[in-house]
């Protein structure tokens, strides 16, 4: 069921490939193939793989619950909480906050979290800032 | 000698201090990542490829750091298959099977020496075949023209498609998605823009290193999560670790059969460690006729996948530097760090930046000392790091990918487009999908196209030049056997089972 659902969504930018593919519009062009060859084939390709998968699917094994299904939201939304925070409060800031429920989502306590995750993006801090001299943001919030 | 006096000048590259710290950081980083399950030497490379960017490393130290971790790894994955039954990473698996019997029986300390003692002779027996055999490969594929590259593209997508994956479409399909993805931005030829959506960040392209974190390392914190073990997993008491010369005559033949083995199928586009060992590990046990303990802890079933899965990491490399064609998921990702850095590889790197290759070839001899040394007296270090928990090393990851991507352009965008391909590659690995074939998708993809559209170019439109020699109509008849032959294969062995079936 899962494989019939997925090769129906990857039927769909098959042809939504093959449809941007065709319009795409070239002013003039020094060679025979030009841009449109390629992704045309490959949608073709897709296409018709896609439908081979729909046609004989594999039946998946695992269960998938609601259970699971809330742990992997909880991550995301941890990571998307990150991705977003990531600018605006700053490096150190914002490792302490996502750090801490990550170790909390592997099943440390509340407070080893908090203080692993202050730990975290503190020594993280220095060593990819002073020690790496990497680009590490240091917060909108704080005028950086 | 004029291979030697090269490797000599790639001596001169690899053991400066700042390589030579390289190396052992890159092997240190990878033996920890091979041994940590769930970690496998992809994550490892994907989480340092950022960094070893953003660090601003010449492209020499940059690819020593990286192949490190690659054939570090190699070596980390059995620490775990042998004491926790768990395997690091996928070309560990067979370790499990002699590995864990021999600690379970308190012999932890010689499974453990013993296996680094094939692993380092695996991978020395296989570094030596690539030094004989690069220099042939090289002045063959010097004579190729784009028509023959695009067949050698096709031969390695198809060569994949049958050996990778629990099924053939699947990764044919992981491929095409690989291709699509490459073709986004701004198109080479006319510099017309392809499927950007309007989005500025996306005009340069899909980022390489955006794809193969987000793919590899997020992924794998969401399958992390739904079987996470406290530090867990029972450690089996290690007892001191020694090599026992008894043991090493013992195996003696079994690792050179293996090592050719591994070399063999490591060069082979498409397959990796993992299917070497398990040839490997079959060839052995159908050799040791019937009187043997194999899958009850037979030293020679612990020395087989070793040395194989050692001789194939290296093994791998070669299609990747001489054609730039990357054998497996892990050089895919190399050989996109290599053009990251702007160095193409293939037949003209040997000529044009030797520093560079030969400095890696050099740069692994040294390594694989290293990391014998590491693996026999300080195996205890590696042991220790088992029994972390993952709750202290997720965190670790999540930041390192996060400071890595942000690192890059320094925009936001690129985070968020990250974890929304981590949910991608997610779904395609819960799916059963590799996710080899779209990451080796997405690297040939533009070399596939730039190579097809040159041909085309020199014939003024005529497709037929992709069919006009002896060595382009050989890849495509190769490539069209390796894809019948596992069919063909499948279809026999039913056959022949519904006839013993009948008889019996």
């Amino acid at each position: 069921m899962a494989d019939r659902c997925f090769s129906l969504a990857l039927m769909v930018l098959a042809v939504a490939l093959g449809a941007a593919a065709w319009q795409l519009d070239v002013p003039f062009q020094y060679e025979p193939v030009g841009p449109k060859a390629i992704p045309l084939i490959l949608a073709v390709l897709l296409l018709a793989t896609a439908l081979w998968l729909a046609i004989r699917p594999d039946r998946l094994k695992e269960a998938y619950g609601r259970g699971l299904f809330v742990r992997h939201l909880v991550v995301v939304l941890c990571l998307l909480a990150y991705a977003w925070s990531f600018e605006l409060l700053g490096f150190v800031l914002s490792t302490w906050l996502v750090g801490t429920l990550f170790a909390r989502l592997f099943g440390l306590d509340w407070g080893r979290a908090l203080v692993y995750a202050a730990a975290l993006g503190g020594v993280g801090h220095l060593v990819m800032s002073w020690l790496l001299e990497l680009n590490v943001p240091v917060g909108t919030v704080f005028g950086g | 000698m004029d291979v030697l006096s090269t490797l000599a000048s790639g001596f001169a590259v690899a053991l400066t201090p700042m390589n030579l710290g390289l190396v052992l950081a890159g092997c240190f980083f990878g033996t920890l990542m091979g041994a940590l399950p769930g970690i496998g030497p992809i994550n490892g490379i994907a989480i340092l490829l950022p960094l070893a960017y953003s660090i601003g490393l010449e492209p020499a130290s940059a690819i020593i750091l990286l192949a490190g971790v690659y054939y570090g790894a190699e070596y980390g994955g059995r620490i775990s298959s042998i004491l926790l039954n768990v395997p690091g990473d996928a070309g560990a698996i067979m370790t499990t099977l002699d590995g864990h019997p021999m600690a379970k029986r308190g012999e932890g300390g010689r499974a453990l020496a013993l296996s680094a003692v094939s692993s380092f002779a695996g991978s020395m027996g296989a570094l030596i075949l690539l030094v004989i055999f690069t220099p042939l490969l090289t002045r063959l594929a010097v004579t190729f023209g784009p028509a023959e590259f695009v067949a050698l593209m096709v031969f390695a997508l198809c060569c994949l498609a049958s050996m990778v994956g629990s099924r053939p479409v699947k990764t044919v399909i992981g491929a095409l998605i690989g291709l699509a993805m490459a073709t986004v931005g701004v198109d080479s030829g006319t510099g017309v823009l392809r499927f950007t959506f309007g989005i500025t960040s996306l005009f340069d392209g899909i980022d390489f290193l955006v794809v193969v974190i987000g793919m590899f390392a997020i992924s794998e914190i969401l399958l992390l999560v739904e079987h996470h073990y406290g530090g867990g997993g029972r450690l089996e008491k290690v007892s001191k670790s020694f090599v026992r010369a008894a043991d090493l005559v013992q195996v003696r033949w079994t690792v050179l059969r293996s090592t050719l083995v591994g070399f063999v199928i490591g060069v082979l586009p498409g397959t990796g460690a993992s299917v070497a060992s398990a040839v490997a590990y079959g060839t052995e046990k159908r050799l040791a006729g019937e009187h043997n303990e194999f899958g009850n802890g037979d030293v020679r079933g612990l020395a087989a996948p070793e040395a194989a899965n050692n001789s194939a990491a290296v093994g791998s490399m070669v299609p990747m530097l001489t054609l730039g064609i990357p054998g497996s998921g892990t050089t895919a990702i190399l050989l996109g760090a290599l053009l990251l850095f702007d160095v193409t590889p293939g037949p003209l790197l040997f000529s044009q930046k030797p520093d560079i290759a030969w400095g890696l070839i050099a740069s692994m001899f040294v390594g694989n000392i290293a990391l014998l040394v590491m693996n026999l007296p300080l195996v205890g270090i590696f042991v220790r790091m088992l029994s972390v928990r993952q709750a202290y090393l997720v965190p670790v990851i999540v930041m390192l990918t996060f400071v890595g991507i942000y690192s890059i352009h320094g925009a936001s965008f690129d985070l968020f487009f990250m974890i929304l391909l981590g949910v991608f590659g997610f779904l395609l690995r819960k799916l059963g999908f590799s996710l080899a074939p779209v990451i080796l998708g997405l690297v040939l993809g533009e070399v596939l196209e730039d190579n097809l559209r040159r041909a085309l170019s020199i014939s003024a439109g005529d497709w037929s030049i992709l069919f006009n020699n002896g060595v382009t109509l050989t890849l495509w008849g190769l490539s069209a056997l390796v894809l019948v032959l596992p069919l063909v294969m499948k279809r026999r062995r039913a056959l022949r089972r519904r006839q013993a079936a009948a008889e019996a």
